[in-house]
């Protein structure tokens, strides 16, 4: 386990470097929820709305900053880091569980920023729901950082991985629960927004830091999260095993 | 006593490319073995197969016994690479770089402290330790990768052009240290294109060349296999053409002869005597001599002599 967790630590020693980018992430954010929640939440005739926005808003962020840290494993590969790391004496394995649950807790940790403000705005109900919380989001990190990271190693290009991921999250930002709820949807919505991951993070998030939930119940979204989580690594640990090995990521 | 890497029949294709071609090579324990070869050789291809990096498109390599695709992981235990391009996340520090290869490597508490600090000190990095890797100059990001492998004095350390971008101090510095490697107990390869390189701390010498072993020994050995004691480079002021060369080889009795465009490459016994004989030959077929010079040889010109073409031209 010793390889696993000095790559985790190699990840997230990355943070620090990266002030300017999450003092930009987090102006944005605070736009975000300060001008446009507060305006948005005086149209949409739903009670608590702006709790909902503010939760939603988080869930999208955590949603980005795990396609970013996930796509971030392309650089390293661009920049030669992964023949390297496969020259070390770390079991592959270990490699790339290291750089998986490495990019979920890079992103849980990069919007942690995003979380406190939310935080103070909406309260805290119960330390166990904010720590089940996190947890949830670091579930959720995994997954999309570990789908990120099957598709990134698939492509082998950063170009096209830097446009796919970007349909990618226009078009899953949109189609979810993030925004409003199920209900108030039109019908072709619904069907894209109930089989998407984001709708169900937010939900579960929802669920634990405000204490409702608007469109799936808890026990829906949490198993569909952990298996979001357990199906991505697994298939992201396959492939980069597959793609490494023989150097075909070249 | 077991050889320490015993590289059989490998080849290494990227697609269609073939980078290493049938390649057999034996490195022995504690030796100091160059690989020599202009860039696209397949030196690096070589080096990244016995590392476990890559896996041989046939072949086999053993590293002290053990097959690097067979037994990768306890491959990786013994050996350790320093990288032709240094390799670094260019927002770390300097001394996060070298600490954190230290404890990748097993080393911990004061051993690793006192190896960076020692290895840091020597090559000039200690004053640089808390600059991030991108805001160093080339020469000092190379000093960076070589430092990794002398904190870690891996049982075989591969070097990939160790000295490239290094100033001639630096350069001699990391010469003295990568023999220390070996009195140490450390095997070591080195990959150069650098003829001096090779020739200065090699025991033996492998000249690969369009990813084929062209052939194996020490450089004297090496040398020993150039027909005639002297070689003469002439330099003419036009491109020389076959029969002229043929003609002038069997004048002075040369026992090869090499040439490209204007310059001229005699391997013959006593040179001297037999200059004045070329320049007046030359000069009977309307080639002006600009230069002359006579040398003993070196291992440029035992690949120019293998391969035709020098290994500073990239062997192109």
């Amino acid at each position: 386990m010793r390889g696993m967790f000095l790559i985790i630590e190699k990840d997230l020693r990355k943070i620090r470097r990266y002030k300017f980018f999450i003092t930009m992430r987090y102006t944005w954010f605070i736009i975000q929820v300060l001008v446009f929640g507060l305006a948005i939440s005086k149209i949409v005739a739903l009670k608590d709305f702006y709790r909902y926005y503010l939760v939603g808003v988080y869930s999208s962020i955590l949603f980005l900053m795990s396609i970013y840290t996930g796509y971030d494993i392309i650089s390293e590969a661009e920049y030669g880091l992964f023949d390297y790391y496969l020259s070390l004496p770390i079991p592959r394995k270990e490699f790339i569980m290291g750089k998986i649950i490495g990019s979920g807790m890079s992103s849980l940790i990069y919007t942690t920023p995003m979380l406190i403000t939310i935080l103070s705005l909406i309260g805290v109900n119960s330390l166990v729901n904010l720590i089940l919380a996190l947890f949830s989001a670091l579930l959720f990190s995994l997954g999309i950082s570990g789908l990120i990271i099957s598709i990134t190693m698939m492509v082998k290009s950063g170009d096209i991985s830097d446009i796919l991921f970007g349909a990618i999250s226009t078009l899953l930002v949109r189609l979810s629960t993030v925004y409003y709820p199920i209900a108030i949807m039109p019908d072709y919505y619904k069907i894209f927004a109930s089989i998407n991951p984001l709708s169900h993070a937010a939900e579960l998030l929802r669920f634990l830091l405000i204490g409702e939930y608007y469109s799936f119940p808890p026990e829906i979204t949490i198993t569909l999260l952990i298996g979001l989580a357990i199906g991505m690594s697994s298939i992201a640990s396959i492939i980069i095993e597959k793609v490494i090995e023989g150097g075909v990521w070249r | 006593m077991v050889n320490a890497i015993e590289i059989e029949e490998l080849t290494k294709y990227y697609g269609k490319v073939k980078a290493v071609d049938s390649l057999s090579l034996t490195i022995r324990d504690r030796e100091i073995f160059g690989l020599l070869g202009p860039n696209g050789a397949g030196k690096t291809t070589t080096i990244l197969t016995i590392a476990t990096v890559l896996k041989p498109t046939s072949g086999t390599v053993f590293v002290y016994g053990y097959d690097v695709t067979k037994q990768p992981d306890k491959v990786r235990k013994i050996i350790g690479v320093s990288f032709q391009e240094p390799k670094a996340l260019h927002v770390d520090k300097v001394i996060e770089i070298l600490t954190w290869h230290g404890r990748a490597c097993g080393l911990s508490g004061q051993e690793l402290k006192g190896r960076v600090k020692e290895v840091m000190d020597r090559l000039g990095l200690w004053e640089h330790k808390d600059k991030l890797f991108m805001e160093l100059s080339g020469g000092f990001k190379k000093r960076v990768e070589v430092a990794k492998l002398l904190i870690q004095k891996p049982k075989i350390a591969i070097f990939d052009e160790p000295t490239a971008q290094i100033d001639v101090i630096g350069r001699h510095e990391i010469w003295r240290a990568i023999r220390e490697l070996r009195e140490g107990g450390s095997t070591l390869m080195i990959a150069t294109n650098n003829m001096n390189e090779a020739e200065v701390l090699c025991d033996r010498v492998a000249i690969i060349h369009k990813g084929k072993l062209v052939t194996v020994g020490s450089p004297n050995e090496l040398k020993d296999k150039i027909p005639g004691g002297d070689v003469v480079e002439i330099i003419v002021d036009k491109p020389l053409v076959k029969d002229v060369v043929d003609e002038l080889t069997l004048t002075v009795k040369a026992s090869s002869a090499r040439y490209m465009n204007n310059k001229l490459i005699l391997y013959l016994d006593k040179g001297e005597a037999a200059i004045p004989r070329i320049i007046e030959k030359l000069g009977e077929h309307n080639y002006y001599t600009r230069q002359v010079r006579m040398k003993e040889p070196t291992l440029d010109d035992v690949f120019f002599y293998f391969t035709g073409v020098r290994l500073l031209e990239g062997g192109s």
